[in-house]
């Protein structure tokens, strides 16, 4: 999942970017409206966290311009306006969710993980392809009843295929969804981290989930019985 | 509830009625006085009148009652009386009116020679007139007469008063009638013309009692207003104004206040919630540097409280301006020099002022830091000290090119600042109001002027004297 953090505050876009690359998320960082905007246009995130005041252009702004060209991209914004006019606004401007500062962590990921999961049209946090289970809150997986151990981005790219299940993936979506600015993406990065998803999922159940559609990408499916 | 309505109506309802009876006993003692008079003046004539037909005949007091006049008195059913006394109390004649009755003997009335009320036996209210007289004698023959005396007569002629009390009841029923008549009349009509008229009144009233603290917009309306509310709608509309603006700079102030402390805390909170979780991303540089930032605003947040309030003490002693303000800027040389500053001090080396030394420095201090923080790098801050007129004047100069001329009225409010993000956290915009709050407090003026091209000029201006002042006059509003 990739998420662009807008904010103004060198140290809360340390703090919030470090957390989110910790939880597994690809994370662009922008301090200021403008760039903010020619990023949220210009690649595909899962998730935009835009502050309020922001310098060049505001995030009211921001978002209504956003939303202006048709973009559908699932926005959270964190502001230190905590009155209900405030949120009133920010919620008719477009955005999906509103986090007051200061926030608790921890509810910001949640709130963002939510975000993520409202993308794919799903609401609970448990997502199962046959015999594969995921709980995308305590970020854990089960192939066959035993607990596989992932890395976050090999977690991510799992979690980002199983809430695509059945379609084809390409690699070029999986690269803009879970690769920030700083991974100096390599041709073979993609395929190097499904290689290695695919040997640890194959060690509990030798029967391949992830097939390659050569030229078009990645699927995550139930094997034909 | 005691209304203007309803104290008008009671007052004017008793100032009416006071009125009304005042002028009804008038009326009703004038008309009584006349008609008593005129009632007096007939019985008086038709005494005079009767007293010349009283004649003494071979020493008996006889009345000829052939008379016209008499003959009024005689008719048995008539209301004029009339009985001729001796002076020595007998009685010599009587009308036929009084048949049985006698009229009182007029005892204490004869002197005075005016009319009295009395009351004939059988209880008829008359009103009576006496004459004391002597007779002339019927016979001129008799007067000769040696043996002749003249004869001393008392007469008393009363006639029926019952019309004058009944014309006089039916003038104070008139009277009282008409008076309460008009009483209520005028009860009815007052509160209808008063609630008419203080409508205008009625409407600035209810119109004021429904402005609260979230329609501080609102404006009476003084078009078409009396004259008399004109000028105070106009005076509310003024203080509502000021109300407005003072709470919209509080609401502003709160705002800003919030934003300058929730952002470090946020920072704060975000980063010891991610050291928790992942010790690893452990930062106490930045830990510490939040802190500082924030005790810096609380601390510029205080002393400013403190200053507006009066509450810094000063004490005034000859202070070397060119010495303070070096020892003032050498302590921002490293930062001066990070942003590749240069500052230029021109003042005149023996200028000594009367000032509180601490505060002075604190004033520059924030002068230099504010010129050190805004000014384009690779630029200069000129200091210039002149003295004129026994005022010293300290001018800071600098660039600040992201400044307009609309910017300069807003330099020393509270929080202000020129970008509207509020990014960057360690100017949280109140310097310049505190170094001009501690200027007020010190007696000096702090002004700013902003000259082409881009060139803020901040001037601390003061006297170069002891005054006998001791203490400032206190602020009241930065």
């Amino acid at each position: 999942m990739r998420v662009l953090l807008v904010e103004d505050s060198v140290r809360l876009q340390q703090s919030v970017g470090a957390a989110l690359r910790r939880s597994g998320y690809a994370v662009d960082i922008s301090g200021d409206g403008e760039d903010g905007l020619w990023r949220a246009t210009g690649e595909a995130y899962d998730v935009i966290v835009l502050d309020v005041m922001l310098p060049k252009l505001d995030g009211l702004a921001l978002l209504k311009s956003l939303r202006a060209r048709g973009c559908a991209t699932h926005v959270l914004l964190l502001t230190a306006r905590d009155q209900v006019a405030d949120r009133v606004t920010g919620l008719r401007a477009g955005a999906d969710d509103y986090l007051v500062k200061p926030f608790a962590l921890e509810e910001l990921l949640a709130r963002i993980q939510a975000l993520c999961r409202r993308g794919y049209g799903r609401k609970d946090n448990h997502l199962a392809i046959a015999d594969l289970e995921i709980d995308t809150t305590a970020k854990q997986v089960w192939r066959a009843g035993a607990p596989v151990k992932l890395k976050p981005r090999e977690y991510q790219l799992l979690e980002y295929l199983a809430h695509r299940a059945g379609e084809v993936v390409s690699q070029s979506e999986i690269e803009a969804h879970l690769y920030d600015d700083e991974v100096a993406l390599m041709s073979n990065v993609v395929e190097s981290a499904v290689s290695s998803l695919r040997r640890k999922l194959s060690a509990a159940n030798s029967t391949p989930l992830i097939q390659t559609r050569r030229g078009l990408g990645y699927i995550l499916e139930a094997p034909p019985q | 509830m005691n209304t203007i309505r309803q104290q008008l109506t009671r007052r004017l309802l008793l100032g009416m009625g006071s009125l009304l009876l005042v002028g009804a006993v008038v009326v009703y003692g004038t008309t009584r006085t006349a008609l008593t008079r005129q009632f007096d003046e007939t019985l008086r004539a038709q005494a005079t009148a009767l007293a010349s037909v009283v004649e003494t005949d071979h020493g008996q007091i006889v009345v000829d009652s052939a008379d016209d006049i008499v003959r009024e008195f005689n008719r048995s059913e008539g209301g004029t009386f009339f009985q001729v006394w001796r002076t020595n109390g007998t009685v010599d004649v009587v009308s036929l009116s009084l048949r049985d009755r006698r009229l009182p003997w007029p005892a204490g009335h004869l002197a005075s020679s005016g009319c009295w009320n009395t009351t004939l036996p059988g209880g008829l209210a008359i009103r009576a007139i006496a004459l004391q007289f002597q007779p002339h004698p019927a016979d001129e023959a008799s007067v000769a007469h040696p043996a002749s005396v003249p004869v001393e007569a008392v007469l008393v002629v009363a006639a029926d008063r019952r019309h004058l009390n009944q014309a006089l009841t039916t003038l104070a029923v008139i009277l009282a009638g008409s008076s309460l008549l008009v009483l209520v009349l005028t009860g009815g009509l007052v509160p209808l013309l008063l609630r008419r008229e203080l409508a205008p009144l009625e409407a600035l009233a209810g119109q004021a009692q429904r402005i609260t603290a979230e329609s501080l917009a609102t404006r009476f309306a003084t078009d078409g207003l009396p004259g008399e509310l004109a000028p105070i709608s106009s005076r509310l509309n003024d203080l509502l104004q000021r109300l407005q603006a003072a709470f919209e700079r509080e609401r502003q102030f709160s705002d800003d206040l919030a934003h300058e402390l929730r952002t470090p805390i946020a920072e704060l909170r975000s980063l010891a919630e991610l050291t928790l979780k992942w010790p690893e991303e452990r930062n106490d540089g930045q830990v510490l540097a939040i802190a500082l930032q924030m005790e810096s605003i609380v601390t510029r947040l205080l002393a400013l409280a403190r200053v507006s309030q009066g509450l810094t003490t000063t004490e005034v002693q000859p202070v070397n301006l060119p010495g303070l303000v070096q020892a003032a800027a050498r302590q921002l040389d490293e930062r001066r020099a990070k942003r590749r500053l240069a500052f230029q001090l021109d003042l005149p080396p023996a200028l000594t002022i009367p000032s509180d030394p601490t505060l002075l420095r604190a004033i520059v201090t924030n002068l230099l830091d504010n010129a050190v923080e805004y000014s384009a790098p690779d630029t200069t801050v000129q200091i210039v000290g002149t003295v004129q007129n026994h005022t010293f004047q300290l001018q800071f100069t600098n660039t600040a090119r992201q400044l307009d001329a609309a910017d300069v009225p807003h330099l020393f409010e509270r929080f202000w600042r020129k970008d509207a993000a509020r990014t960057g956290g360690d100017h949280a915009g109140l310097g310049l109001p505190l170094a001009r709050a501690l200027a007020t407090s010190l007696g000096c003026t702090l002004t700013a002027t902003l000259n082409e091209p881009s060139q803020l000029t901040l001037t601390l201006s003061g006297p170069i004297r002891f005054e006998n002042r001791q203490r400032p006059p206190h602020l009241t509003a930065i």
